[in-house]
C-alpha cells in the first residue's frame, strides 16, 4: 500500500454559534503526519479535532489554510473525490444493506471485476476476524463485531488515509481495550497514514505513533507518547493526560544543563528544560512517581487515604494548604498510613519537570 | 354484549393475580373495552349484518347485482382510480417537501412550511369550492380570463387536483420524519467511500425511505377512499363509493345496496391501514444507526435546490390562490355576474349559520377532551400495563383511523335506531361518534411519548404510596402533556371539519356546519359557502391557540 504524508498548513474554521456569534473552531491548524504513522488528536469536547478530521474528509471546508495529501493539494476537493475512508462514530453502517455489502460499497466506485471486488472483500474479511458474516444484517451483530465492519469497509478501498472519529466511544471497556489492540494490529500491518480523534488518553497512548494534544482550536503539543506523559509542554497537557501535582516555586535559578529550584523551602535540582522559561513556574510531578517517608522531604500531613486494591490514593495537605495527590503502588497490608499523620514527600529530580505557571 | 364481556372475564381470571393487586385496572379495562366494542365494532358488524341479509336471509345477492350493473361496478373501480392516482401525486409532492426540507439549506421555509400545513386544518371541501370559483362553468379562470366555454373541470382530473392539494401534507410530516430520521453520517460514509450525490440518493436515501414512502402511499389512499365531500361536490359523473353508499342509503332508501357498497369500500380501506401498520412496527431499523446531527453538508446540487424550490413555490402558490379565492367568493356580490363587493353574504350567514355554529362548536368542546383523555387512558394501557387482549384494545382502538366515515355514518345509524340505544337525532350520537373517530390520533401520540418516558419514573410513585389511579393523573399526564395537546387539537379540527359521517347523524334538532356549507353549495350559493368555509379555518385556528393556553404549553418539560 502506497502511505502518503497528510500535511495540514494553517487550517482555519469558524461555525456560526446559535446566538450568531462567530465560533472559531480550528484556529491556524499546521500538523504533519508521516507516511505510515498513526497520529491521534485529544482534546477536551469542543477544542476543534473532530472539526480537524472533518475537514481531512472533505465533509468541512476550512475557511482558510490548506490540506495536502501526498503532494496533491485535497483542500477544495469534494469527500467522494479524496482518498481517505472514515470509521465513524456511530459506525454509519447502511441498515438495509447485509455486511458483505456494506464492505463492498467503496468498491462499487472503483473500476474492478466482480472477482476482484470479492476477493478484496474477502480479505479484508478475514483481516478483521468476521469470515462467514457476509450474509448478516448489521442489526444481528453486537457492538464489536459492527465496529470490524466499520473498519473493514473503510480498510477495502486501500484509502491513502484512514481517518477515525472517536470509533470506540460506543463499546465497553473490554471490548475497547481488545479492539484498540486490534485496530493498531491492522493499521500497523497495512502501514496506511492514520489520523485518529479521541477524547480518551488511555486509548491515544495505546494507539499513537505521536499525539496531538489540543485546547480551543489550537495545538497545545505534538509528540510520543512518552513525551506528552512525561514532558508535557504546558500546565493544560499535564492536568489533561492523567493526574498531577503542580507546585509552587519560590526561586529558581539555572547552572549549565541543570537548574535549582526550591519548593516549599526544599531545594531540588532538575534538567533544564530546552526552551526559555518565565519568571513564574511551577514544578509538576505525577502522583506515582512521589514517595512518602517519615522523616525526610517537604513536609505535609495525610487528609485522605483511599485503599483501590492495587493502589492506595493519599491525598495529602501542604504546608500553604494546597492538597497534593500521591499514589503507592502496591500497598502491603499494615502499610498504610491514616489520615492525621504528618509525612514527607519525596521525589526524584528525572520525574519532576518545570512549566511555566 | 353479555357474551363478549362473559368471555373476556373468563380469560382474565388467568391472571387474576394482576387484577387482584390492581382492582382498578380491571374495572378501567372492562370499560374501556365495553365502549370499544359497543361503539367501535358493532355499528361495523351491523352494517356487515345488513348487507348479506338484505332480503332476509343470508344471501351475497346485493354484492352481484353491484357487480353486475356496470354503473354501480364502476363506482368501486372509480374509487380505486382515484385511490391511487391521489396517493400518487401526493406522495411524490410530499416527498419533494420532505426532501428540500429535511436535506437541503432551500431558502423560504417560513413561507412554505405554514402554507404546506394549511390544508390540514380546512374544511373538507374549501378547495373544491376554490376550484368551481376558479375553473367551474362560471370559473374566473376558465370563463372570464381563458374565454373557454366548453371546459369541465368536474370528474376525475378536478378530485385528483383538491385531493392531492388536501393530502399531500400526510406525506410532508410523514417523510420528512423519515428523513430526519436517516441518519447523516450514512450519507457521509456513503460519499467519503467515493460515492456520487447521486448515487447517495439511488443508494442510501431512497431504499431508506422507501417503507415510509409506501406507508404514505397507503394513509393517503385510505383517506382519498374515505373521502366523500370531494367527490359528492365535484365528482360530476365520476361515481365513487363513498358518495353511491350514501346516495343509495339515504337517498334511495335502499339501506342493504348502502350497507354493501359501504362494505366494498371498508375492506380495501382496512387492508392498506392493516398493511400500513405492518409497516410502520418493521420500520424501526432505519434509525438503527446514526445520528441525526446537523446537516452542513450539501447533498444537492445548486440546479437542484432551485427545481425543489420552485416545486414547493408552485404548490404552496395553489394552496394560497385557493385561500384567496374562498376570500373573495365571501366578499364578491354574485360570482360571474357582479363582481362588486359587498357584505351580502355575511349578513345571509350569520342569519342561516348562526346557530349550526354554536351548535358544532358545543358538540366538538365536548367531544375534544373525552377524546383526547380516552386515547391517552388507552395509550397508558398499552404501554404500560400487561393483561389479556391488549393486542386486540390495542387494534381496536386504531381501527376508526381505517374505517371511512360514510361506513361509520351507515353503522350508527343501523346500531343505534333502537332501544336500549336509540340515539339517533340525539346531539349525544354526534358527541360519541367525534369521541371515537378522532381518538386514533391520541392513542398514537400517547403511546410514542409514552415509550421515551423511563418507567422507572411512575415506580417511583408507586414506591412512595401512590396508587395507579393517582400516578396516572399526578406523573404521567403531566408528562405526556405534548402528545395531549396533539390529541386535542387533532380531535377538535376534525370534530369542527367532519362530514361523512355526520351527514347521517345530523338532524333537525342538531346541525353541523359542515353539512351547511356543503348544502349552500349544492344549490350553487357559493358565497355563503365561502364565509362560512372562512369563519370555520378561523374558529379551528382560534381553537388551537385555546388549546395551548388552556392545557398550559409554557412549562416545557425537559428531558422527557
Amino acid at each position: 500500500m502506497n502511505a502518503q504524508r497528510v500535511e495540514l498548513a494553517n487550517l482555519v474554521k469558524v461555525f456560526d454559534g446559535p446566538g450568531g456569534e462567530k465560533v472559531v473552531a480550528v484556529d491556524d491548524l499546521s500538523l504533519t503526519v508521516e507516511p505510515g504513522e498513526m497520529v491521534t488528536l485529544l482534546g477536551p469536547s469542543g477544542c476543534g479535532k473532530t472539526t480537524t478530521l472533518r475537514m481531512v474528509a472533505g465533509f468541512e471546508l476550512p475557511d482558510s489554510g490548506q490540506i495536502f495529501i501526498g503532494d496533491q493539494e485535497v483542500s477544495r476537493q469534494a469527500p467522494n473525490n479524496r482518498d481517505t475512508a472514515m470509521v465513524f462514530q456511530s459506525y454509519a453502517l447502511f441498515p438495509h444493506m447485509t455486511v458483505g455489502e456494506n464492505v463492498a460499497y467503496g468498491l462499487r466506485f472503483r473500476k474492478l471485476s466482480k472477482n476482484q471486488m470479492q476477493e478484496r472483500v474477502a480479505q479484508v474479511m478475514k483481516l478483521v476476524g468476521l469470515e462467514g458474516y457476509d450474509r448478516r444484517s448489521p442489526n444481528q451483530l453486537s457492538g464489536g463485531q459492527q465496529q470490524r465492519v466499520a473498519l473493514a469497509r473503510a480498510l477495502v478501498v486501500e484509502p491513502q488515509v484512514l481517518l477515525f472519529d472517536e470509533p470506540l466511544s460506543n463499546l465497553d471497556a473490554k471490548l475497547r481495550e481488545q479492539m484498540r489492540e486490534e485496530i493498531r494490529r491492522v493499521q500497523q500491518s497495512l502501514g496506511i497514514t492514520s489520523l485518529y480523534v479521541t477524547h480518551d488518553q488511555v486509548e491515544a497512548m495505546s494507539l499513537s505513533d505521536k499525539i496531538v494534544v489540543m485546547n480551543q482550536g489550537k495545538i497545545e503539543q505534538v509528540g510520543t507518547p512518552q513525551e506528552i506523559y512525561r514532558r508535557p509542554a504546558t500546565r493544560f497537557v499535564a492536568d489533561f493526560i492523567g493526574k498531577v501535582n503542580f507546585f509552587p516555586v519560590s526561586r529558581w535559578a539555572l547552572s549549565g544543563g541543570q537548574m535549582d529550584v526550591q519548593v516549599y523551602e526544599h531545594r531540588l535540582t532538575l534538567e533544564a528544560p530546552e526552551t526559555a522559561l518565565p519568571r513564574d513556574i511551577v514544578v509538576m510531578c505525577r502522583p506515582e512517581a512521589i514517595q512518602l517517608q517519615r522523616d525526610a522531604g517537604i513536609p505535609g500531613k495525610v487528609r485522605k487515604a483511599v485503599y483501590l486494591g492495587s493502589a492506595v490514593e493519599y491525598t495529602v495537605e501542604m504546608p500553604d494548604g494546597a492538597l497534593a495527590t500521591v499514589v503507592e503502588n502496591n500497598p502491603l497490608p499494615g502499610g498504610i498510613i491514616q489520615p492525621g499523620e504528618e509525612v514527607g514527600l519525596v521525589f526524584d529530580g528525572q520525574n519532576a519537570h518545570v512549566l511555566p505557571a | 354484549m353479555s357474551i363478549a364481556t362473559h368471555r373476556q372475564r373468563s380469560v382474565f381470571s388467568k391472571n387474576i393475580a394482576t387484577f387482584r393487586q390492581d382492582p382498578m385496572l380491571l374495572f378501567t379495562l372492562l370499560i374501556v373495552g365495553f365502549l370499544l366494542v359497543v361503539f367501535i365494532l358493532f355499528p361495523l358488524f351491523k352494517v356487515l349484518t345488513l348487507s348479506v341479509t338484505g332480503s332476509g336471509t343470508f344471501s351475497l345477492s346485493e354484492f352481484r347485482y353491484i357487480f353486475e350493473q356496470w354503473w354501480l361496478r364502476q363506482t368501486f373501480f372509480n374509487s380505486m382510480l382515484l385511490g391511487v392516482i391521489t396517493a400518487t401525486t401526493s406522495t411524490i409532492i410530499g416527498y419533494i417537501f420532505a426532501y428540500a426540507f429535511a436535506r437541503t439549506s432551500m431558502r423560504g421555509r417560513w413561507f412554505f412550511r405554514p402554507l404546506a400545513m394549511l390544508p390540514l386544518v380546512s374544511p373538507p371541501f374549501m378547495f373544491t369550492l376554490s376550484v368551481i370559483l376558479l375553473l367551474g362553468r362560471n370559473g374566473l379562470i376558465t370563463r372570464y380570463l381563458l374565454g373557454l366555454r366548453g371546459f369541465n373541470i368536474y370528474g376525475l382530473k378536478g378530485l385528483v387536483l383538491v385531493q392531492t392539494i388536501g393530502m399531500f401534507p400526510i406525506a410532508f410530516m410523514n417523510l420528512e420524519g423519515v428523513l430526519q430520521s436517516i441518519g447523516t453520517d450514512l450519507e457521509e460514509a456513503a460519499l467519503d467511500l467515493g460515492a456520487s450525490r447521486l448515487a447517495v440518493f439511488r443508494n442510501i436515501v431512497l431504499p431508506l425511505s422507501i417503507p415510509g414512502i409506501t406507508s404514505s402511499w397507503l394513509l393517503i389512499f385510505v383517506t382519498s377512499l374515505a373521502d366523500f365531500a370531494n367527490p359528492l361536490v365535484l365528482g360530476g359523473r365520476f361515481d365513487v363509493l363513498s358518495v353511491q353508499a350514501y346516495l343509495q342509503f339515504t337517498g334511495m332508501f335502499n339501506a342493504p345496496r348502502g350497507a354493501a357498497l359501504a362494505v366494498l369500500l371498508l375492506f380495501p380501506s382496512l387492508i392498506a391501514f392493516t398493511l400500513q401498520r405492518y409497516l410502520i412496527s418493521r420500520r424501526s431499523y432505519v434509525t438503527v444507526t446514526g445520528k441525526p446531527g446537523h446537516m452542513r453538508l450539501r447533498f444537492v446540487s445548486r440546479w437542484l435546490e432551485w427545481c425543489l424550490f420552485a416545486i414547493c413555490l408552485m404548490v404552496t402558490g395553489i394552496i394560497l390562490l385557493f385561500y384567496l379565492t374562498v376570500i373573495a367568493g365571501a366578499f364578491v356580490k354574485k360570482w360571474g355576474i357582479d363582481w362588486s363587493l359587498s357584505l351580502e353574504h355575511w349578513h345571509y350567514t350569520w342569519d342561516v349559520a348562526f346557530r349550526s355554529f354554536a351548535q358544532t362548536l358545543q358538540l366538538a368542546g365536548i367531544a375534544t377532551p373525552i377524546s383526547a383523555l380516552l386515547g391517552m387512558l388507552i395509550a397508558f394501557l398499552l404501554v404500560r400495563k400487561s393483561f389479556v387482549g391488549k393486542s386486540a384494545l390495542g387494534f381496536t382502538s386504531m381501527l376508526s383511523y381505517a374505517v371511512p366515515g360514510t361506513v361509520v355514518g351507515i353503522g350508527y345509524i343501523l346500531a343505534f335506531n333502537q332501544p336500549p340505544l336509540l340515539l339517533t337525532g340525539t346531539g349525544l350520537i354526534l358527541i360519541i361518534c367525534f369521541v371515537f373517530r378522532f381518538m386514533p390520533v391520541s392513542v398514537e401520540t400517547g403511546v410514542s411519548q409514552l415509550v421515551q418516558i423511563d418507567r422507572s419514573i411512575e415506580e417511583a410513585s408507586t414506591n412512595l404510596g401512590a396508587s395507579t389511579a393517582y400516578t396516572f393523573r399526578s406523573i404521567t399526564m403531566p408528562l405526556i402533556k405534548p402528545a395531549f395537546i396533539a390529541g386535542l387539537s387533532f380531535a377538535f379540527t376534525r370534530c369542527m371539519t367532519a362530514i361523512s359521517a355526520i351527514i347521517f347523524l345530523v338532524s333537525g334538532r342538531w346541525h353541523h356546519v359542515t353539512v351547511l356549507i356543503l348544502s349552500q353549495t349544492e344549490i350553487m350559493n357559493l358565497g355563503a359557502a365561502s364565509v362560512i368555509s372562512l369563519v370555520l379555518v378561523i374558529v379551528v385556528l382560534t381553537g388551537f391557540g385555546l388549546i395551548r393556553l388552556a392545557v398550559g404549553d409554557k412549562n416545557r418539560r425537559l428531558s422527557v
